[in-house]
């Protein structure tokens, strides 16, 4: 009988924590469904029908619009958005790392001055910092004249409307987010680890590249993967620093959606941006957990 | 005596803090020694001075003869087991304990051979696929240790070794460090906080202070002969009683104790330190007092009685004589085993 009461207790007390989880999960949930389920259903939904004329949908089942977006046109413009998208990311990780690294070895309130100051720039408006890069970069722009000047060159250089700029105004656009999480990854490394390597023989620079680098390695693709999705997908810096002619998959979708008024074959475009993505923290999760070990087991 | 690891004069200064004034301390082969003090006293630094990590600002140490500061940290012999264990998180326990041989450079079979050996010993061979994340804490304890005893290092040096371990494991692992001191014929040197510690592990005890070495000696010298107050106070539990010093006697707060024979001059400060274990309870006594409360630990238990004094007095009685509490205790002594000390 006493048993009876108490594990009755029992039980209302793990209804209530259920209860308790349950509310403070239901704002994230809500905004989840509401902003990221719902419309992905509908861009899945889209995929398989055929386009109205001034944009939007009609209801004709189809697979036309997989079978158009394997056209070697398509595919060619994936490519050349995973290269580029590609090149700024290594590029980011090797300036991104140095630089985080070098901040780890600040005293810690520099340290958050300068992690303040790479955060910076997110301050002003996107679009302008781009725009930014033309007056720099343009035949008349500070950087070519600035050479003329100094009698580098006689002519100016044509840097603008070609795959190196864009490549660039991703690299300047999205580093940030390279240098955070190695950051954040690299000051999370207990310090005795170094030097219990050096104890062990380790050469300093042996101790950083067989423990301080794999350590590190998760915020490496924690970066790579927050500087190759929005660059893969960008549609700004090519448009602007790429003068339009270099076409990538950002473009492609919004020009779809905007232009071309076909929903269902921009939903499949953006279908696959979501697909890679995953595929992205597939890697990325599997690599943390191969690195940190796994500590549940 | 032939000093094997010798530390001469050795001085450290971090800005306004002295972590290391003027320490010199010899060593012996196969030796297990403790550095025991506070936190803050400087041992840690001392501890990492010996193995590379950290830099001496002035004093010579040398290992068998050599000199030991000029070599690089990844070529000495001596290796740290850390307070942390800095286990790789990356690498599996073999992988682990094999680091350090690899940086050697030794051919395969032999790494293989004695990072096997090393794991036998330390009973983990069944564990050498496991991550560190999957091993519990005296577990990660003993890869700790075998990943430094691994390279046969001249000394081992171990920070707080124990600390992190609960109280039953840790004494298993202190008996199983001396029984691996022992086998391997390696110099232990153990930095600690822990007195209780110190004393049953070592061999010898260097006690520290403020970055300045107060005592050393081995554990029983420095529990019946302390030389200073300080030391006194630190090992073991102790009475001291602060006082003018009288003929044959000693007047504290009011009231008059006798004190051993003694070189120190009468009228001057001194303090008489009383052990727990020396003071009997009887029906007259040197003091009287009443029983306030009793600790009990196992065997016998404290006893801390008010005698009048800004302080308790403490003594260990054997557990089926503890009176009852706010009886009244008769506290007596021999003068000859209490210990009498200039106090500064």
């Amino acid at each position: 009988m006493a048993l009876a009461v108490k594990s009755e207790g029992r039980d209302a007390i793990k209804r209530r924590a259920l209860l308790s989880r349950t509310l403070f999960l239901v704002p994230g949930l809500t905004y989840i469904t509401a902003f990221m389920l719902i419309p992905l259903g509908f861009i899945i939904a889209y995929t398989f029908l055929s386009r109205g004329t001034y944009g939007g949908i009609e209801f004709i089942f189809t697979f036309e619009n997989y079978t158009r977006a394997l056209d070697s046109l398509y595919i060619g413009v994936l490519i050349k958005s995973i290269f580029i998208a590609a090149a700024a990311t290594v590029l980011a990780f090797l300036i991104g790392f140095p630089v985080a690294y070098a901040i780890t070895k600040l005293p810690t309130n520099r340290q958050n001055i300068m992690l303040v100051l790479i955060v910076l720039p997110f301050w002003t408006n996107f679009l302008i910092r781009t725009y930014a890069w033309i007056v720099l970069l343009n035949t008349q722009g500070f950087l070519n004249k600035g050479l003329i000047n100094m009698g580098v060159i006689s002519q100016p250089l044509e840097l603008l409307y070609k795959p190196s700029a864009i490549v660039l105004g991703l690299l300047y656009a999205y580093i940030p987010l390279m240098i955070l999480p190695i950051y954040s990854a690299l000051v999370r490394i207990d310090p005795a680890m170094k030097e219990a390597a050096i104890n062990l023989g380790a050469t300093p620079a042996q101790a950083f590249r067989q423990v301080t680098l794999p350590l590190a390695l998760p915020g490496v693709l924690v970066g790579a993967i927050f500087v190759f999705v929005p660059s893969v997908g960008n549609f700004i810096v090519p448009e602007l620093l790429g003068g339009g002619k270099t076409v990538m998959v950002g473009n492609l979708i919004r020009d779809q959606f905007l232009k071309a008024r076909d929903w269902p074959f921009g939903s499949v475009l953006a279908l696959s941006m979501v697909i890679m993505l995953l595929v992205l923290f597939f890697i990325q999760a599997r690599v943390n957990r191969r690195v940190l070990g796994d500590a549940r087991a | 005596m032939s000093s094997f690891l010798s530390i001469a004069a050795v001085s450290k200064r971090y800005g306004d803090i002295q972590a290391l004034n003027n320490v010199s301390i010899d060593i012996r082969e196969n030796e297990f020694f403790a550095l025991l003090g506070p936190s803050g006293c400087g041992k840690t630094t001392l501890l990492r001075a010996l193995a590379g990590l950290e830099s001496l600002d002035s004093g010579v140490v040398t290992l068998a003869n050599e000199d030991l500061l000029s070599v690089p940290a990844n070529k000495r012999p001596v290796n740290l087991m850390f307070q942390s264990y800095a286990l790789f998180p990356h690498l599996n326990v073999f992988d682990n304990v094999a680091y350090g041989l690899r940086r050697e450079k030794l051919d395969k079979a032999e790494i293989d051979h004695r990072a096997h050996d090393v794991l036998k010993t330390v009973g983990l061979l069944d564990q050498k696929d496991r991550r560190p994340s999957q091993l519990s804490g005296g577990q990660k304890q003993r890869v700790a240790l075998a990943r430094a005893i691994v390279k046969r290092p001249k000394i081992l040096l171990l920070d707080e070794p124990l600390s992190a371990l609960d109280k039953k494991v840790r004494s298993e692992m202190q008996l199983e460090l001396k029984r691996l001191q022992h086998e391997a014929g390696i110099t232990f040197i153990i930095v600690t906080h822990d007195q209780e510690e110190a004393m049953s592990i070592a061999d010898r005890i260097a006690l520290m202070d403020k970055g300045e070495v107060v005592q050393i000696a081995t554990p029983v010298e420095m529990y019946s002969a302390p030389k200073t107050k300080f030391v006194a106070d630190f090992i073991g539990t102790s009475n001291l009683f602060s006082g003018t010093l009288g003929t044959g006697n000693i007047s504290v707060q009011g009231k008059t104790l006798p004190a051993p024979a003694t070189q120190l001059a009468s009228g001057s400060k001194a303090v008489l330190v009383l052990r727990p274990e020396d003071i009997t309870l009887g029906t007259t006594g040197q003091i009287s007092g009443t029983l306030v409360s009793s600790n009990f630990y196992g065997g016998s238990s404290l006893l801390f009685v008010d005698c009048g004094f800004e302080q308790l007095v403490k003594v260990s009685c054997a557990l089926n004589q503890v009176p009852p509490a706010g009886s009244t205790c008769h506290l007596s002594w021999s003068a000859a085993d209490s210990i009498l000390l200039a106090d500064a």
